[in-house]
């Protein structure tokens, strides 16, 4: 039938425009999160040790964001140490996995800015996404890293270092 | 040319559907061409291809306007934290010094005095006689004599210099740290006799500590002035 056929191909050709420009939309993100200034030679003693040198920069949008972090447990970090430093070799860049893990979470700490509209957060690092700051728009702002030692925490005498990574994921809207 | 039977005017749905396409495309600056003006095009057949897809671009950005507010767009960043632990480690003793009597032929047990420690590497802690304060090396392992008023070691004296036995020292386990065997001979000093043997870190403001002194008739009792003393060195090596 005539009316069949033309009418079948317009609606796959609106189908089609609906569908790329649905993806295009979808798809394209505008919103970024970038991290600057993180301590990689972080020298911890006795107690409480604090840190501030990490910048986040979160960027185009204009609307309202929320940041959460968690442990990816990145290049196969074992779950056990989930938001825990955990000895790493730097020489053969990889996990000592039955090596030692720092006794407390690394906790971090976005700021309160009311004027800047910011509302920050204290998190216990973990392997789930928690809440570390909210904002909106164009933002840059510090994280407070604070890491508590213990005697626990075994000194390193063979040039391993302790090391956790960090994924910040930014939701747009929220 | 057979015209689709959607554009015939007819009954029904067809025929409810093209003015309000017509009224919604008053709006929508679509050109003409020229197949529009054919006669029997009555409803705009040739255009409305180009108008469908105009419409459906719409609906795509309407589409587009209210599904982004809803939809979170995410980004994500990952970066490393890096850093190492300073090696801590931290002996102390309760007391300077004991004061305690002596009594011969029998042994005297001294454990008013503990061990504070406090590290995080396993190791040892090891004990010996620290020669300070000018003690002879041949009193070493010994209560010697030692002097009050100049506070040194003063081994001129007569008759005796040192007492008769060595002191014995030993340590009371207690989580990380084991302890060791008794050293009955504290001049070792390559390396000091263990005291306890440390698993682990940890901290402990209270280890036991159990000096043990045997006293013989043959030794001497010391004019005014002069005490029988040993200074104790505790050092603790990380392994």
């Amino acid at each position: 039938m005539g009316i069949s056929v033309y009418r079948c191909n317009l609606l796959k050709t609106a189908l089609v425009v609906v569908v790329l420009l649905f993806f295009l939309t979808g798809h394209v993100s505008a919103i970024t999160v970038e991290v600057t200034g993180n301590p990689q030679d972080w020298v911890f003693t006795q107690g409480s040790n604090e840190n501030n040198l990490t910048v986040v920069h979160v960027s185009g949008t204009t609307d309202t964001w929320a940041v959460n972090v968690r442990d990816a447990l990145d290049y196969g970090k074992k779950s056990s140490s989930a938001g825990r430093l955990l000895e790493y070799n730097p020489t053969e860049g990889n996990w000592v996995n039955t090596g030692s893990i720092l006794s407390n979470n690394l906790t971090l700490v976005g700021p309160t800015a009311t004027g800047q509209g910011l509302t920050g957060y204290s998190v216990a690092l973990g392997p789930s996404d928690q809440l570390l700051e909210k904002g909106a728009g164009d933002q840059t702002w510090n994280v407070t890293l604070n890491q508590a030692i213990t005697y626990n925490d075994p000194y390193l005498s063979n040039g391993h270092i302790y090391r956790v990574y960090l994924t910040l994921d930014v939701s747009e809207g929220t | 040319m057979r015209y689709p039977e959607f554009y015939m005017p007819g009954p029904g749905m067809i025929r409810g559907r093209r003015p309000l396409l017509c009224s919604f495309f008053t709006f929508i600056p679509v050109r003409e061409s020229p197949a529009s003006n054919d006669p029997r095009d009555r409803f705009g057949v040739k255009n409305m291809k180009g108008k469908i897809l105009i419409i459906a671009g719409l609906l795509a950005l309407v589409c587009m306007v209210m599904v982004a507010p809803v939809m979170a767009s995410d980004a994500s960043a990952s970066t490393s934290v890096s850093g190492t632990v300073t090696k801590v480690v931290s002996l102390t003793t309760s007391s300077g010094a004991e004061t305690i009597t002596l009594t011969p032929g029998s042994t005297t047990h001294v454990s008013t005095v503990t061990l504070s420690a406090s590290q995080n590497c396993a190791g040892t802690i090891a004990a010996k006689d620290a020669l300070s304060s000018s003690k002879p090396s041949s009193t070493a392992g010994y209560m010697a004599n030692y002097s009050t008023s100049s506070s040194t070691f003063d081994t001129a004296i007569s008759p005796a210099t040192q007492l008769t036995d060595k002191v014995a020292l030993s340590g009371t386990t207690s989580g990380v740290y084991a302890a060791a065997a008794q050293i009955t001979d504290l001049s070792q000093t390559s390396p000091a006799s263990t005291l306890y043997t440390v698993s682990g870190g940890g901290s402990n403001s209270a280890l036991g500590l159990d000096f043990s002194q045997r006293t013989e008739y043959a030794d001497s009792i010391l004019p005014n002035g002069y005490v029988y003393e040993i200074p104790v060195e505790f050092d603790y090596t990380c392994s």
